[in-house]
């Protein structure tokens, strides 16, 4: 029985790798813009965690619901400084379509610039938003990594097949090159 | 029956486990044990009786869709999902709403509020879904944050919405779509718009995303519109897909499961047909098994996907596929003592997704179309090495109806 777990646990292993080789070599680019189009549009950009989200319900009828995310800023690119505690508002109708913080997850993130209403979200949807793991490195797949135009960053052994882990530091530098 | 022999028509089954999140064609939101009514716990939160009334905006979305024009781009859009022949749903564009919605009147209150105009609110159930015409990407840009609403990002903010409000008898209540005038100021620029707005209307019916195909080209007619993300490049989208703005056969049989054509509500859908009994429907649920072969603990995630068989060629149709994901309708993550019971803006992770067990390896393929519409054939298991692991299964059907599956891994 212990036997035939294993198998299955190493075959579905094996084939996951194996389809998810097969999406990135044959799908076309997804749809990402380069760094130069993410850092160009972006009000703020930073890396950091998220402190907390709460919604903040509409008082009366004709206001809207916003949700608002409170982040420590660890790096700061553009529009925040480092170690800053940063809180932002997002319109709450993203939420239902998924796009979510939660607390304690580090990203790096394109914001754009604060409307007039105070309200901003990541820069292209998901295409400005990358999440950072513990060790504060970026897992790109080929297809998303080349899209951005970033040069040759270096590449973990330990990353899952067709992908490339990158230290936050270096996506940064990559990012005020960008900007410059 | 040998796994070389074919009936005349056919739909292969293919198992696909992988440790990527799973999307199938289905419904996007599934009543759950809180805030639902008991009665519709595990059930597809749709509209009511699959009719859906909308008001436009009184304004231009663009010199080239002024008012009228852009009513007749949206009620267009709406048929593509409307006028499939087994789904029991209508878009009724009952008028204007009260204003131009613009920059003008989104605005930014002295107590830190944001105020839009009433009828564009979640609150207002009685105007069920608004559509906006930002016609210089004002509204966008309010909501999104500044330069959203530019023509730059159009790939991504061309046409947003959001569906904001349930109703305990699990209905949705209303929902708001933008559709950004600067993405749409050329008429070269419009069959992109349209592409993106009626995958945005199939999520305000009720669709969640679907990787159906996951290695889609350019000569797979079969491309699901739901999929969750597209490709860079695909500008214009015709440049990848083959009529991007048509529904395929998995988007027709997601809706056909949202909204069944039945004989008590075939009178409101004239024209219409009988979704069971034009359409193949199978379901089951994929089980582990136990060390006597016993099927034990339900598998929840996997990605059971159908192919039709094409009786020429007798290979599996990319054209001609359709999935579900077992369980689907089965809660995720319910939440313990440790990390507690509400997500992150304090909602009860139990809101959506049933807690029945029965459901949690469940997965239904209904609303298939066989393509010549003879309506019989039969199922086998794929004979691949990728799924040697999934014991062979195959059941008869007959006139669109199928006994229960159990697909058991080993």
């Amino acid at each position: 029985m212990h036997l035939r777990l294993c198998r299955l646990s190493l075959f579905l292993f094996f084939s996951a790798h194996w389809l998810s080789a097969i999406i990135i070599k044959t799908q076309p680019a997804p749809s990402i813009p380069t760094l130069q189009q993410l850092t160009r549009r972006a009000g703020y950009i930073f890396s950091g965690t998220v402190l907390s989200v709460e919604r903040v319900q509409s008082k009366a009828q004709n206001e809207i619901a916003t949700v608002r995310i409170t982040f420590r800023v660890d790096q700061a690119v553009r529009g925040v400084s480092s170690r800053q505690i940063f809180t932002i508002h997002e319109w709450a109708g993203l939420w239902e379509s998924g796009d979510r913080y939660r607390k304690g997850e580090k990203l790096l993130l394109f914001l754009y610039q604060s409307s007039k209403l105070g309200l901003t979200s990541p820069v292209n949807g998901a295409c400005g938003r990358f999440k950072l793991d513990s060790s504060d490195k970026i897992l790109l797949n080929a297809t998303r990594l080349a899209a951005l135009q970033i040069g040759l960053p270096v590449s973990n052994p330990a990353a899952p097949s067709g992908t490339t882990s990158i230290p936050s530091r270096d996506l940064v530098r990559a990012i005020r090159r960008a900007g410059d | 029956m040998s796994q070389r022999s074919l009936r005349v028509l056919g739909i292969v089954l293919i198992l696909v486990s992988t440790y990527r999140p799973l999307y199938a064609g289905g419904p996007a939101y599934v009543a759950g044990s809180s805030f639902f009514d008991p009665g519709v716990k595990g059930t597809p939160i749709t509209w009511g009786q699959g009719l859906l009334t909308y008001y436009t905006d009184q304004g231009d979305l663009s010199p080239v869709l002024t008012g009228p024009a852009a009513d007749a781009f949206v009620a267009d859009a709406f048929t593509r999902w409307t006028s499939i022949p087994t789904v029991a749903v209508a878009a009724t564009r009952v008028g204007q709403l009260s204003e131009d919605v613009s920059g003008a009147n989104v605005f930014l209150n002295a107590d830190g509020t944001i105020s839009m105009p009433p009828d564009t609110l979640a609150t207002n159930t009685a105007e069920p879904l608004a559509v906006v015409y930002d016609r210089d990407g004002q509204v966008t840009s309010a909501l999104l944050g500044q330069g959203a609403g530019s023509a730059d990002p159009c790939f991504t903010n061309a046409v947003f919405a959001g569906t904001d409000n349930f109703s305990t008898d699990g209905h949705f209540t209303h929902a708001l779509v933008v559709l950004n005038g600067n993405c749409a100021s050329t008429s070269t620029q419009l069959p992109d718009v349209k592409y993106r707005l009626v995958r945005v209307l199939g999520r305000i019916l009720g669709l969640g995303w679907s990787q159906t195909t996951l290695n889609p080209s350019a000569q797979d007619l079969g491309f699901t519109i739901m999929h969750a993300s597209d490709a860079v490049g695909c500008v214009p989208i015709t440049k990848c897909y083959t009529s991007p703005d048509v529904p395929k056969m998995d988007d027709r049989a997601a809706l056909t499961r949202l909204y069944p054509v039945t004989s008590q509500n075939l009178s409101s859908f004239p024209g219409k047909q009988i979704s069971v009994n034009n359409t193949v429907n199978f379901h089951g649920s994929v089980r582990f098994v136990d060390g006597n072969g016993q099927p034990a603990q339900p598998m929840q995630g996997v990605n059971v996907v159908a192919r039709w068989i094409d009786p020429v060629t007798a290979s599996a149709s990319s054209t001609f596929v359709a999935s579900s994901v077992s369980g689907y309708l089965f809660r995720g993550n319910a939440g313990n003592p440790v990390t507690g019971f509400v997500d992150t803006l304090g909602q009860p992770l139990d809101r959506f997704g049933s807690d029945d067990p029965t459901l949690e390896g469940y997965f239904e393929l209904s609303g298939l179309v066989i393509p010549d519409g003879s309506g019989q054939g039969s199922f086998r298991s794929r004979s691949r090495r990728s799924i040697r692991y999934f014991r062979k299964l195959w059941a008869l059907i007959s006139h669109g109806k199928c006994s229960l599956l159990e697909l058991r891994v080993l």
